[in-house]
């Protein structure tokens, strides 16, 4: 993480991509409140996945790992943040890497949305475990995902939904605003 | 006195609250732990705010030790059996002292959210990643801004008519041409707002942040006794001094000087911003009187 942090420090980024960045970021967790009743079904995901997808993958984990930070501080901080910004971060490094196949194929994105969301809830899940049983433990991994089951399905299901809804108003203008200005 | 230690003494005070405790392996230190971070939340926020949420922190751990039990059937002494699977009172204790540090690092944790305001964070983000501070207050900022702009996007929809009435499906329509056109909106504007950075000589050259917190004694002291007793404590934990088994019996370590001393230690150390707070109130009463 930190690692991450020294080397966008170093290289000379554009000003026009750290506040695309910063865009983005403040973007999902607003998205984050707008869905604040519904448990679990939110478009953060989403929004992490397409920064990754259309920004690159720097982008996309720096969009993930801040909307975990940041967000926790509406929403309660807690020792599950740092579990929460790896996830995110990772999937939106993903996107980033898987970028054009994602955007040539929209079949491609629905199946990333769905393993991405698993991803997440199984990530999630070894914290639950660490934290219940204060260690390394197989029984307990699985019961954590046994009970987690409808959270992984939301997560998954939220993901696509949002991916398909978002993805062409969000490509449109992204692409304009990147032809346009030349990021 | 609390809100105003620098965020570095600050960070390693809760560090040392929030992680070391669950090292332990002590139920006893579990709750003494948690006692100290109740008594550090009443000092903070108003009492019905921390009165309300105990409910959570009863429920808990009852509910971590009935789980527990459930998926766990060690343990010498047995219960009752439950459709043939041994219900014992280790795996119960054993959830229920897990439950204990759940709760002491979740009211650490609450205690370390309601301290570490976005200006600390701030602070010691620019510290070593200048760019990262930078967009963390640019989020912070757009947080807010963006929800007032939505606010205003979708009252001027609904004055204008064009949406806001109607079955469910146009409204959720309604809701995303909103999203489409604040998109549109959200792009332009970080444009324009990073164009105005450049124009206002963002990366022309090496720049420092000012400087807003400063080292004061009090940061001294409170660093040095969390240093001295963490280092002490640690010693303890590598020592054994704390360790509790619970399968097949619980084992309770044998009471000895040094876990008293780290428990003291402990005490100690939680206490000192809440002391602070309390002596300073007393002086200022003093003032006005």
């Amino acid at each position: 993480m930190v690692l991450v942090l020294a080397r966008l420090d170093k290289r000379k980024t554009n000003v026009r991509r750290i506040v695309l960045i910063a865009v983005m970021t403040a973007l999902s967790i607003v998205s984050r409140f707008i869905f604040a009743a519904v448990p679990a079904f939110k478009p953060m995901a989403a929004i992490i996945i397409l920064t990754g997808m259309y920004l690159g993958c720097e982008a996309g984990f720096m969009c993930g790992a801040l909307t975990a930070f940041l967000s926790n501080f509406y929403f309660g901080q807690g020792p599950w943040t740092p579990f929460q910004m790896v996830a995110f971060g990772l999937v939106g490094v993903t996107a980033g890497l898987l970028a054009s196949s994602l955007k040539k194929r929209r079949i491609v994105l629905v199946i990333y949305g769905i393993v991405a969301g698993i991803f997440y809830s199984f990530f999630m899940d070894i914290w639950t475990m660490l934290w219940a049983y204060s260690g390394l433990n197989l029984a307990g991994y699985i019961a954590a995902i046994a009970t987690a089951v409808p959270y992984t399905v939301l997560y998954a299901a939220s993901n696509v939904v949002f991916l398909l809804l978002l993805e062409r108003p969000f490509g449109r203008r992204l692409g304009r605003i990147i032809h346009k200005y030349r990021i | 006195m609390t809100e105003r230690l620098h965020p570095v003494s600050m960070m390693i005070f809760f560090l040392f609250t929030i992680i070391l405790p669950a090292f332990t392996g002590n139920p006893c230190f579990y709750l003494l732990s948690f006692l100290m971070g109740l008594i550090m939340l009443f000092n903070t926020l108003p009492s019905r705010t921390v009165a309300r949420s105990l409910t959570l922190y009863i429920v808990l751990p009852v509910l971590i030790a009935c789980f527990n039990s459930l998926f766990y059937h060690d343990g010498s002494t047995i219960l009752f059996y439950l459709n043939g699977m041994r219900i014992t009172f280790e795996a119960f204790a054993y959830g229920m002292s897990s439950g204990l540090m759940v709760n002491s690092v979740l009211i650490w944790c609450r205690l370390l959210s309601h301290y570490f305001t976005g200006d600390k964070i701030m602070y010691l983000f620019g510290t070593f990643s200048p760019k990262t501070a930078l967009i963390i207050s640019m989020v912070l900022r757009f947080v807010p801004m963006y929800r007032e702009h939505i606010d205003a996007y979708r009252n001027t929809q609904k004055l204008l008519g064009i949406y806001g009435e109607g079955t469910l499906f146009e409204r959720i329509r309604g809701e995303f041409k909103i999203f489409g056109g604040f998109l549109s909106w959200l792009l332009e504007h970080s444009m324009t707002t990073s164009d105005s950075m450049t124009a206002r000589g963002y990366g022309a050259a090496r720049r420092r942040a000012f400087k807003l917190f400063s080292f004061k004694s009090f940061d001294t002291v409170i660093c040095i006794i969390v240093l001295l007793s963490a280092g002490f404590n640690i010693y303890c934990i590598i020592t054994g001094v704390f360790r509790t088994e619970f399968y097949p019996m619980i084992i309770f370590p044998p009471l000895s000087l040094n876990g008293f001393i780290a428990g003291i230690m402990f005490i100690t150390v939680s206490a000192l911003p809440t002391a602070a707070d309390i002596i300073y109130r007393i002086k200022c009463r003093k003032t006005y009187e």
